[in-house]
């Protein structure tokens, strides 16, 4: 833990210097940065780099296999599904919705999260007792049949998964930053504040937030990829990105139907979801033991 | 020990109420169910009448106070679909959930046990690092791709397994399987890193010195404490492997609550949604508290406040 020496206890707890976020750099795991990487540029220039709509149909290169096997061709690298659309193209695409809805679900519920969190942690007393209270009802109810329920009510499609996600997701973040802010209520540095006349909010925005944003910057990592398959698992099941829109977990629905026939359209699609959550984790992993050892068994 | 079972229950009923007028307010959103009921060329009047029949004439507190007072009687309404009681329909499925869940469980303990000993106990050699990648696969490989997989590798190309169903054995194998996966992967985590912390401690030491036994340190010092942070993990995951048998047992037409709660959204037949999400949920509530309640008991430091 920082600050536990003399001088330590009337300072914050340490910032990141530049030479430690160089020396971190070159420690980074290069695998899922690059994984990582891969999935953003397609998810950013999608429109540049499909070789096909990844939308237009075309029923004479139905279930054309993979380029390598026979009947396949270069045209569509990586085969068609059972109306012809291009999986590479549709995969790029879907790289776009796995990315949208982790990063708005991650920053909505984040917001919230931390910002219930660290009310809780810091005012205390009935606001503390009252938001604990939703988070414990939050996290004891099955989130997906929950959130099946709610689809199916709510009418199918990605702005619903957003809300579903974001009512299950800042729970978390609420419980983390809320102990965290207990904690650091009682340290000197912000005693020292609020004897020097700042207000609450004062000491929450300048003093608790910066020292929290470490915990909250690898929470948010690690939900990453839960989240990810979270979305496609709604879109599998039919409740979340509509057709003809490509996401990875709606192709894998495709994928069941012809599985005998076109083993291809249930592979692809479930590599891109594994190397994308695999990369979010380990990089979850790696920025938890550089920023925040403490949270080991997050 | 007396009041921390009275404040863990009280804690207990508040979710459980929270659960309830959660699923309140979703069926209030989803429309006017007598549309539903009513036979498509329904009259204004015969509306009228469905809707007094139901209590949707009268203001929307006192429909909370009738819905409980059903909820109380276990009267969750009738399946539009079925026309039986939604909580008859689902008491018919949770035997097969159950079933599907309870051999997850043993699944994910069986491997998750062994290999999460032995990754600690043999800490950086090959087969730690195995055992790692098989914990880290297992967090970021989504359950429905890994059942794909294995249709397409067992039932397939090998054809050695059913794709789905329910009746013999084999049709339990993967989907039991599947549902194990994801808690087996945390398992191994979290077992791991409690060995370690546990092998690393004094009186693990203190054994050493004194000759005892490998196998008997690892077994019987060792794994006994490690265990206790395990315990309460195993209840909530019992909760929610019943919680991820929803896609599981779609995928392999498993016949369980699951299954039918997809479909009966498919169909908008929520009284069957709200029965299976109320059940499932007491279910998973419970079964944390009976787990808080080992936990305390195990480890007499969490009733203590630590």
């Amino acid at each position: 833990m920082a600050g536990t020496t003399t001088v330590g206890a009337l300072t914050p707890p340490r910032r990141i210097s530049i030479g430690q976020l160089r020396g971190w750099a070159v420690q980074a795991p290069l695998f899922p940065l690059a994984i990582l990487a891969i999935v953003m540029f397609a998810a950013v220039f999608a429109p540049l780099i499909a070789p096909h709509d990844p939308v237009a149909l075309n029923v004479d290169a139905r279930l054309t296999p993979p380029f390598w096997l026979e009947g396949g061709g270069s045209s569509y690298l990586l085969g068609t599904d059972a109306i012809g659309r291009d999986v590479l193209s549709r995969l790029i695409y879907g790289a776009r919705i796995s990315l949208i809805v982790a990063s708005i679900t991650i920053f909505v519920s984040g917001s919230i999260g931390v910002t219930l969190g660290v009310a809780s942690g810091y005012f205390g007393g009935a606001l503390d007792r009252i938001i604990m209270r939703i988070v414990d009802i939050q996290l004891s109810v099955p989130s997906l049949l929950f959130a099946v329920g709610l689809a199916g009510i709510l009418h199918p499609g990605i702005e619903n998964v957003l809300v579903i996600l974001i009512i299950f997701n800042w729970a978390g973040f609420a419980r983390l930053t809320r102990g965290e802010a207990m904690t650091l209520r009682e340290r000197d540095f912000v005693a020292l504040a609020r004897v020097a006349g700042c207000s609450s909010w004062r000491i929450i925005f300048r003093h608790l937030m910066p020292n929290l944003m470490n915990t909250v910057i690898v929470l948010a990592t690690l939900d990453v990829g839960r989240i990810i398959i979270f979305e496609a698992s709604l879109s599998y099941l039919g409740l979340g990105v509509q057709n003809p829109t490509p996401a990875w977990g709606s192709m894998l629905a495709d994928g069941r139907a012809y599985i005998i026939d076109a083993w291809w359209l249930a592979v692809f699609p479930g590599v891109a979801l594994l190397l994308t959550c695999l990369s979010a984790n380990l990089m979850g992993d790696w920025l938890r033991d550089a920023l925040d050892p403490k949270l080991r068994n997050l | 020990m007396g009041t921390y079972i009275l404040k863990r229950s009280f804690d207990s009923l508040i979710a459980l109420t929270g659960v309830v007028i959660l699923v309140f307010c979703m069926v209030r959103f989803s429309g006017d169910p007598a549309t539903l009921l009513a036979p498509q060329n329904a009259t204004a009047a015969e509306m009228a009448s469905i809707r007094e029949d139901l209590g949707l004439d009268q203001p929307i507190w006192a429909q909370f106070v009738i819905y409980v007072q059903n909820l109380m009687k276990g009267d969750m309404g009738y399946s539009y679909r079925f026309r039986q009681p939604a909580t008859q329909l689902i008491f018919e499925r949770i035997p097969a959930t159950l079933q599907l869940s309870l051999a997850a469980f043993a699944v994910s303990l069986l491997i998750s046990f062994p290999i999460g000993i032995y990754t600690a106990v043999h800490k950086g050699t090959f087969a730690d690092a195995i055992g790692r990648t098989i914990a880290l696969l297992g967090q970021a490989m989504p359950g429905f791709w890994l059942a794909l997989m294995m249709i397409l590798l067992f039932s397939v190309t090998l054809r050695w397994l059913p794709t789905s169903g329910r009746g013999t054995i084999a049709q339990l194998i993967m989907p039991a399987f599947v549902l194990g996966w994801f808690s087996t992967a945390s398992l191994i985590r979290l077992l791991r890193s409690s060995m370690l912390d546990v092998l690393d401690s004094d009186y693990i030491k203190l054994a050493r010195i004194k000759g005892v036994p490998e196998h008997v340190i690892i077994w019987k010092h060792a794994l006994k404490n490690a265990a206790i942070p395990i315990v309460t993990i195993l209840a909530i995951r019992l909760g929610h492997l019943i919680d991820g048998s929803v896609i599981i047992e779609t995928i392999f037409a498993w016949p369980g609550v699951g299954q039918l709660a997809v479909q009966s959204i498919f169909a908008r037949d929520y009284p069957v949604v709200q029965a299976a999400i109320l059940l499932v949920s007491a279910t998973v509530i419970t079964s944390n508290f009976l787990a808080d309640l080992v936990y305390s008991w195990v480890d007499p430091r969490i009733r203590l406040g630590k």
